[in-house]
């Protein structure tokens, strides 16, 4: 049984949905896939991994959510957890948020909505080799 | 080449002098020149004057030598008659005496030596002349007396009589001489003035103009700026509009390329199933699965996540009690199938050696449906926000009214806005029956737009935006409050102001509210451009409580 979990963040249910079952698809039983509908969520997730004994390896976070975006979450995990891959999906991007990312949040890609299934697959298999 | 150099080394300072004469001259130069050359001309005319006087002066005394002259004369005559010099004309004599050594001494200050030596000579002789006689008069000896009269006396009067005479001519004629100078000299002065005046408001009038052609130029390029500006703020309006429609599109598409890609890989897989789906399961299992299937196809709202998490775990608890293997796995498959209540049916199905490759086929069968619904609602939705920037980008080219609703000019600006205003902020649409009004829709929207903006910005970490539309004074009031901080009093008298904005540096133009009160102004048919609206467009503000309202003329 996987104790490694890939965690999704969206506002968005269905882009939630497609996103789990791709990576589901992608990567089979290797790892835990969750998600979050909110970065408070996300952090709710973040807690019950810890007391599972689970290790997020990578956060896919969107940008545009409800009262903390995107940028801020993956700056506040990297500060927490520097190990975690940072990964952004965003149907809006925001030059000065995915730059702000990418320096204090050690960002490893931005992809942008609508992404490919290839390029998810391969950012997610180079950031965990 | 040396030849070329110095014609040109030559005709330099001559291209410099000419250019300097050419040049007008500044007024203060001009100044400077008519102030001494009045200064000049005014001496020159004081010391004329001066002049005409001293000559209208010599020849009065000239006339009173003569007469002085020509009385001593009479005198000798007198004593000559008389025989005898009596006290009487003792007397006069000597009061000649005094007169004429008064009068010839003034002159002799006042004339110029040279020309009055003459005089002064002729002078001498006769008065010699005279005293001879008188003295031969007063010895009682008139007869020689008469003789010395007619041999030298009578001479020498006609003679200094002349000199007098021609003296007085030339002194006339210096004075109207010297007059004539000083009346050219104050003519020329006047007409040098005049120039001077000329030369001034010439100057003045240059001056002028320069100016006036510097301010209708600077005039022409604010005009310019003003509309670069007011077409900037379109353009970022435009921004903010694309921001959000690419985020409201790309969101769905995102959701539809996943979903077709998931379909295909779940209906492979089922493909690669279902020839060994009869020697893997019982008739019993295969009843179950069926059930399991039937149950995920039906259509179910979309669950809320972290619900379904907690249930989640509650499922794979169960499980686990029941000694299912990959309790997680399945648990997780079961929640994203939906199904997850009255899960009894399932137990022999999933204690079964084939367990986790049943549900595996059954989630691959029902994914591809709920994928398919997926695709659809993602669908509607980006034909939604197509439609609404169809509206939105309604621009009247025409520059005709149109017949309009105002509630739909407003929906079609909160659906642009949808993907900021749905997240933390909660909408109160508050909407009347009201009449459909003459306006400019694009105009309008673009209005909407700046409210619904500013309203979000107010309210960065949520609160509610209430839309109200009503009927109100003949004409359509429409207001959108929020629930922001608030503008304090003193920004409140100039948000309406252009260029005003207490947005950081670049990100608000600070002609949001300026054009919106323009525009909301402007609406009214008139067929003057400034009152195409008429109508109003206020505010009212406290901390939680900004409102801004519309009203329309009917």
């Amino acid at each position: 049984m996987s104790n490694a979990a890939i965690l999704c963040v969206d506002d968005e249910v269905p882009i939630l949905k497609v996103l789990k079952e791709q990576l589901k698809r992608s990567f089979g039983n290797q790892y835990i896939y969750e998600v979050a509908q909110s970065v408070e969520e996300a952090w709710l997730v973040i807690e019950e991994m810890e007391q599972d004994e689970v290790k997020i390896l990578v956060i896919v976070s969107d940008w545009l959510m409800p009262n903390v975006r995107g940028d801020q979450f993956l700056i506040q995990v990297h500060e927490r957890f520097p190990e975690v891959v940072t990964v952004m999906l965003t149907g809006q991007a925001d030059e000065g948020a995915i730059d702000r990312a990418k320096q204090q949040a050690n960002l490893y890609a931005c992809l942008r909505k609508p992404w490919r299934e290839e390029e998810l697959q391969q950012v997610i298999r180079s950031a965990l080799n | 080449m040396s030849t070329y150099s110095d014609a040109q080394a030559a005709a330099i300072p001559n291209l410099w002098l000419s250019r300097k004469l050419l040049r007008p001259l500044s007024s203060q130069s001009i100044l400077v020149i008519s102030v001494g050359v009045a200064i000049a001309t005014a001496s020159a005319i004081y010391f004329l004057n001066q002049m005409a006087e001293r000559s209208s002066y010599t020849r009065l005394l000239l006339t009173q030598v003569k007469e002085q002259v020509s009385r001593l004369n009479a005198l000798e005559w007198e004593g000559i008659a008389k025989g005898e010099i009596d006290q009487n004309l003792t007397e006069e004599l000597a009061e000649n005496q005094q007169s004429s050594d008064a009068v010839l001494s003034q002159l002799r200050q006042v004339g110029g030596a040279d020309s009055l030596r003459n005089l002064f000579l002729l002078y001498a002789e006769y008065k010699k002349e005279i005293d001879e006689a008188l003295n031969l008069v007063a010895q009682g000896q008139a007869e020689e007396a008469i003789s010395i009269d007619v041999e030298g006396i009578d001479e020498l009067y006609d003679e200094l009589y002349a000199e007098i005479a021609g003296l007085e001519q030339v002194y006339v004629g210096q004075q109207q001489q010297t007059r004539w100078l000083s009346d050219f000299g104050t003519a020329l002065s006047l007409l040098l003035a005049a120039l001077v005046i000329t030369a001034l408001f010439r100057q003045f009038n240059h001056n002028l103009q320069r100016k006036n052609q510097e301010l209708e130029a600077a005039l022409q390029e604010l005009q310019q700026a003003q509309n670069h500006l007011i077409q900037q703020e379109k353009m970022a309006t435009l921004g903010q509009v694309t921001a959000g429609v690419a985020h409201e599109i790309n969101n769905p598409l995102g959701v539809i390329r996943a979903s077709a890609n998931n379909t295909n890989r779940a209906l492979q897989d089922v493909l690669a199933a279902l020839p060994t789906f009869h020697q893997r399961l019982t008739p019993e299992e295969q009843e179950s699965f069926f059930e399991l299937v039937t149950r995920a196809l039906k259509p179910r709202p979309l669950e809320i996540l972290q619900e379904s998490r907690s249930l989640k775990r509650k499922i794979m608890a169960d499980l686990k009690e029941q000694g299912i293997s990959d309790a997680r796995d399945a648990a997780d498959l079961l929640i994203d199938m939906g199904v997850y209540e009255q899960l009894e049916f399932l137990l022999p199905l999933l204690k079964g050696e084939q367990g986790n490759w049943a549900l595996q086929l059954a989630y691959n069968l029902s994914c591809s449906f709920s994928a398919n619904q997926m695709i659809l609602n993602a669908v509607e939705r980006s034909a939604k926000i197509v439609f609404s920037l169809k509206n939105y980008s309604h621009f009247d080219h025409s520059g005709q009214k149109q017949r309009m609703n105002v509630v739909d000019s407003l929906e079609t600006t909160i659906a642009i806005y949808n993907s900021q205003l749905k997240r933390n902020i909660d909408i109160i649409r508050e909407y009347q029956d009201i009449p459909t009004l003459l306006g400019y829709p694009d105009e309008l929207i673009q209005v909407w737009t700046n409210l619904i903006h500013n309203a979000i910005q107010a309210m960065p970490s949520g609160g509610t935006l209430t839309l109200a539309v009503g009927q109100k004074d003949e004409g359509i009031e429409v207001t959108v409050t929020d629930t922001g901080e608030g503008i304090p009093a003193d920004v409140q008298q100039r948000i309406f102001d252009a260029f005003f904005t207490t947005k950081p540096t670049g990100e608000g133009s600070g002609l949001g509210l300026h054009i919106s009160q323009k525009i909301i102004e402007r609406h009214q048919g008139r067929l003057t451009i400034i009152e195409r609206h008429q109508g109003r467009l206020t505010v009212f503000s406290q901390p939680g409580h900004t409102q801004f309202g519309v009203w329309l003329p009917i």
